[in-house]
Parts: C-alpha cells; sequence; structure tokens
C-alpha cells in the first residue's frame, strides 16, 4: 500500500520533484555508475544512460507512463466490457450470444500476438497502446460480469423491481450494476498489474510507447545491448515494475478480502 | 459428447477464419506494397502494371478469396527479404521454439508441483512462507527483465551460461527458467490450494483414521486428487509458453518463431508474419480445444452446460 502511494504521489509530482528531465542529458555524462559505487556520481543516483539522461529521473517519470497507461486502460476496458457483460447477461439471447462468440474469439488469440498486429497495423503511439490493449482486455470484463449478473437475475430484489415496474435499463443501472461493484473494483486491481506488464514488454519489443517517452519497458529494453558494462540502465526500471505490480496485486489481495470473500477461488 | 465436441470444434475454425481475416486486413492496411516495388520514377503504366501483377486491382473480398486458397493448398507467399518460401521459413524454427517451451514447461512443473505440495502440508511454516514470496515474485517479475538479469548474472559477471543464441543444452537454460518462472508461480499456486482442500477431505481423515504413515497419506491419497487442477493448468501452460516466448527469444537471440515474428515485423515482412501468427493461432486454439474436451470428459456438467 505504502509502496503504491509512493509510486502515485511520484508519478503526479514528477515533473516538479525529479531532479531532471526526462530527456535532459548530455553526451558528456554517459553510462555514470549509481551513486553508491566508484566512479559513480551523488548527481545520479541510480546513473546515466547511453545519452546521459538521469535514470533515477526517467524512472519518476516513466512511473506517470505507466501508471496513466494502466489505469486508462483499465478504465476503458472496464466500461466497455462491464456494458456488454450486463447487457448480455441480463437480456440473454441475441445479445448475449453475440457477445459471448466475440469474447470467445477474444480469448483464443494470445494477448501479445495480437496486441503485436494492432500496434503493427495503428501504428506504435502512446493512444493506440492504450486502444490496443483495452480492445484485448474488455473481453475478462464481459465475462465475468456475465457470470454476475446471470445469478443476480435470480434473485427476489430484481423480480422486485420488475413487479414496481422499472424499466429494464434501470434495473441493470440502479439494481443490477450497484451489486457488481465490488467484484469489478477486485478484479480491475488485480488486471492493473497484468496491464503494467504487457504495456512494458510491448514497449520491450519496440511496439509499445514509443521512445523518447520514458516508459519502463523501452528503458530495460534499452539496457539489454549494454548489460555486459551497464548492467544498471535494466535493473532499476525493472525493479520499478516489480514493485509496482506487487504493490497493485497486494492491493488487490486486500480488496478481495474486505470487498468479496467469494473472489477468493479466482 | 459428440454434439458438445461438434460445437467446439466449429468454434475453434471460427476463430481461425477471423484470425485469416485480421492477418489479411494487416498486410493490407499497413502499406502500399505497389510504392515499395515500384520506386520513385515508376510511371503510371508501371504502376498498374504491377497492381495488375499482385492482383490488387480486384477487390478486396476477391483479393481475400484469392488469398484463402493460396493458404489451403500451403501456399503462404514468399518472404519480401529472403525470397524463401514462407511456410519454409516458420517451419525451420518451429523446433527450436517447441524445444524452448518444452524445458521451461519441465522446469516449472517439476519445481512447482513438489513444492506445492510441500508448502500445503507443511502450511503456516518457513518453507510455506518462502513459497508464498516465490510466487508473489514470480507474478509479478517481467520476464524480458528476468531475462536480462540472467544474462547478467551467468553470462557476464560468472561466464558460466551462454548470453543467447542456439546450441547445446547449456544455451537453453536461462531462456527456459526466465520464460517458466511465471508460469512456474502459478502452478505453484495452484497446486498448494488443491493439496490444502484435498487435505481437508473426509478421505484422508480415513485414511489417517487407518494408521498410514503421513507420507503415505500425502503423496499417495492426497498428491492423486490434488493433482487434476494443475495437470489442466499445465495444459493451458503449454501453449501459453509457446506464444509467450516470443520475448523470451527477443531476448536471448534464441532463433525460434518468436524471434522470427519480431524480425518480420521490423522488416514489414507480411507473409512471413501472417504464417507465424496463424500458426500461433492454430497452437493456441488447438490447445484450447484440448484442455476444455478433457474438462468436459472429466466434469460432465459441461458438457450439457
Amino acid at each position: 500500500m505504502v509502496i503504491l502511494l509512493i509510486f502515485v504521489v511520484v508519478a503526479f509530482t514528477a515533473h516538479w520533484t525529479a531532479p531532471y528531465g526526462p530527456e535532459d542529458g548530455d553526451l558528456i555524462d554517459q553510462f555514470i555508475k549509481p551513486a553508491w559505487l566508484e566512479g559513480g556520481s551523488p548527481a545520479h543516483i541510480f546513473g546515466t544512460d547511453r545519452f546521459g539522461r538521469d535514470i533515477f529521473s526517467r524512472i519518476m517519470h516513466g512511473a506517470r507512463v505507466s501508471l496513466v497507461a494502466a489505469v486508462t486502460v483499465i478504465a476503458l476496458a472496464a466500461t466497455a466490457g462491464t456494458a456488454l457483460g450486463i447487457l448480455s447477461g441480463y437480456l440473454g439471447g441475441m445479445a448475449d450470444a453475440v457477445v459471448m462468440r466475440v469474447v470467445d474469439l477474444m480469448m483464443a488469440i494470445p494477448p501479445i500476438l495480437m496486441a503485436l498486429v494492432l500496434v503493427v497495423i495503428l501504428g506504435p503511439s502512446f493512444t493506440n497502446v492504450i486502444l490496443v490493449i483495452a480492445l484485448l482486455m474488455w473481453s475478462r470484463f464481459a465475462r465475468v460480469i456475465r457470470g454476475e449478473v446471470l445469478s443476480l437475475k435470480q434473485r427476489d430484489f430484481v423480480a422486485l423491481a420488475k413487479v414496481a415496474g422499472c424499466s429494464q435499463a434501470s434495473i441493470m443501472a440502479r439494481h443490477i450494476f450497484p451489486n457488481i461493484m465490488n467484484s469489478l473494483l477486485v478484479m480491475a486491481t488485480f488486471q492493473i498489474g497484468f496491464v503494467i506488464l504487457l504495456e512494458a514488454s510491448l514497449s520491450y519489443l519496440g511496439v509499445g510507447i514509443p521512445p523518447p517517452t520514458p516508459a519502463w519497458g523501452v528503458m530495460v529494453s534499452d539496457g539489454r545491448d549494454y548489460i555486459g558494462s551497464a548492467w544498471w540502465l535494466s535493473l532499476f526500471p525493472g525493479v520499478a515494475i516489480l514493485l509496482v505490480v506487487i504493490a497493485v496485486n497486494l492491493l488487490g489481495d486486500w480488496l478481495r478480502d474486505r470487498l468479496d470473500p467469494r473472489m477468493r477461488q479466482v | 459428447m459428440g454434439r458438445y465436441l461438434v460445437r467446439r470444434v466449429l468454434q475453434g475454425i471460427f476463430t481461425l477464419l477471423a484470425m485469416t481475416v485480421l492477418v489479411f486486413i494487416m498486410a493490407r492496411v499497413s502499406g502500399d506494397p505497389v510504392g515499395l516495388l515500384a520506386g520513385e520514377r515508376a510511371t503510371r503504366e508501371e504502376r498498374e502494371m504491377i497492381r495488375k501483377d499482385l492482383g490488387l486491382d480486384k477487390p478486396l473480398v476477391t483479393q481475400y478469396v484469392i488469398f484463402f486458397r493460396h493458404m489451403v493448398r500451403g501456399d503462404f507467399g514468399r518472404s519480401l527479404l529472403t525470397q524463401q518460401s514462407a511456410a519454409k521459413m516458420v517451419g525451420e524454427r518451429i523446433s527450436a521454439t517447441v524445444q524452448l517451451a518444452g524445458v521451461a514447461f519441465l522446469f516449472s512443473v517439476l519445481i512447482a508441483v513438489p513444492l506445492g505440495v510441500i508448502t500445503a502440508v507443511k502450511r503456516d511454516s518457513w518453507i510455506d512462507y518462502v513459497g508464498k514470496v516465490f510466487a508473489f515474485l514470480g507474478m509479478a517479475t517481467p520476464g524480458f527483465w528476468l531475462g536480462i538479469m540472467l544474462i547478467f548474472a551467468f553470462a557476464v559477471t560468472f561466464e558460466l551460461l551462454p548470453a543467447g543464441g542456439r546450441g547445446g543444452p547449456q544455451y537453453l537454460i536461462l531462456p527456459a527458467v526466465s520464460l517458466g518462472w511465471h508460469s512456474c508461480a502459478g502452478v505453484l499456486r495452484l497446486t498448494r490450494s488443491a493439496t490444502l482442500d484435498a487435505l481437508d477431505s473426509e478421505y484422508i481423515k480415513m485414511a489417517r483414521i487407518k494408521g498410514l504413515p503421513e507420507w503415505k497419506v500425502v503423496w499417495k491419497h492426497a498428491f492423486r486428487n490434488a493433482l487434476i487442477p494443475p495437470l489442466t493448468l499445465a495444459t493451458v501452460l503449454l501453449s501459453t509458453l509457446l506464444t509467450g516466448s516470443v520475448i523470451t527469444e527477443q531476448v536471448f537471440a534464441y532463433p525460434g518463431l518468436g524471434a522470427l515474428a519480431i524480425q518480420s515485423v521490423n522488416w514489414r515482412d507480411y507473409s512471413v508474419l501472417q504464417t507465424v501468427i496463424l500458426l500461433y493461432t492454430v497452437i493456441f486454439v488447438a490447445m484450447n480445444l484440448f484442455v476444455d474436451l478433457m474438462y468436459a470428459y472429466i466434469d460432465p456438467r459441461i458438457r450439457y452446460g
């Protein structure tokens, strides 16, 4: 929790608090070692990269990139997935059949390949990467939400709402939706970790967020070529990814135990 | 069972067809090959001729039908880069990726299953705690980063293992570990919870009352019943490992399917990329189908669902 909070604060304040700008660098300062090693400089705690850019500052700026990307993806995917999941679960029939076939199709394609193909079609950019990952993620939400709605539909309060003369739209929005809020929140939290990893992997492959934007995946990937001489290029951004994902997963565990004990198996 | 089988196979075929449409669109949308082939100074007539040659003057649907016909006959076109047949290039890479995925699979299952059982039996002991930390780290580690760190530790610092490429068994160790790491954590968690469930059941109490030695209770009675969920997950894993190797291969410069896919993305070599993606989809669909059928075989409720 604390870790996550730190990352969120860093993400939003990096613009003012980071010692250097994400793209500022001086070629004279390239490949400076982390501060505690011989040859390191206290001005660059985690050292500098090939362009002399400060790794620590880039990680701070990268936090914003990764978190904004992940949260936007989840917001988009959860909205679309929830809407379609409720519609398909509550209405059943044709709507259900169509939505579920598309969901099956999405689930049958390996996500990393699908992302690869779509980014190649659209061209890599920050917006496109977010759109593509969201496009891959909504089906997971739709499937789980539909399952929840199917069981809620049988409950008495839905029948009562019908008797009271509520329209279908209002039953879905006012009676079903509040009851799936908890599992939606838990699921969204767990998926954030997955999205951060997926975004980093795409960036690593060079089809994610294009440089010089300081995305963590790109930073790790830059370090691959210098692993023999400058290990700090890859190590620190990777640790940042690891910490954020752990923090998000812990938050997910905590939320699940508080809000939705039934989800323990998922 | 028969009807369920037919339905699932039809769904699989539908997925494959949808994917062929998608890769077709991908190749057509992302650039005009005529401009590339004709060069800057080509006249309008020359361009038209190339267009006709490639069949690009026909309507899109007709083009798709032609593309599809060739594909069914096993003709996936030629690589723009090497002029080799795409099918052949892909075929040469399959065994490398299968090897890598296989070793990664063995690595994760052989470590995760015994460890999962032990952590369940010794619940809340230090070893359970270690297992938990390991599983948590495993779920959160980016595979490509782990790969780079392994290269740094074992290839650069200690010079024990090669950093990349393909050769004897020592070339497989690092890629397999970094590829299998994530699934290892998953299998570990599942095995642990399945074993806990099994240990909690009536027949285990019965076995204990009968006075069987503890190791026999655990390994003979509980283990066998706990194995079903991890085994089904394992099949899913195998397909995830096969397709997930894209990134690992890139990190270790390992000449498999994934590396070929990335190379063809970078060079916009669409016929090769199409072939790789279709092959991956076939693997994925076939594996999923296999798992679903296995589930249906074990649990009759699914067949009628």
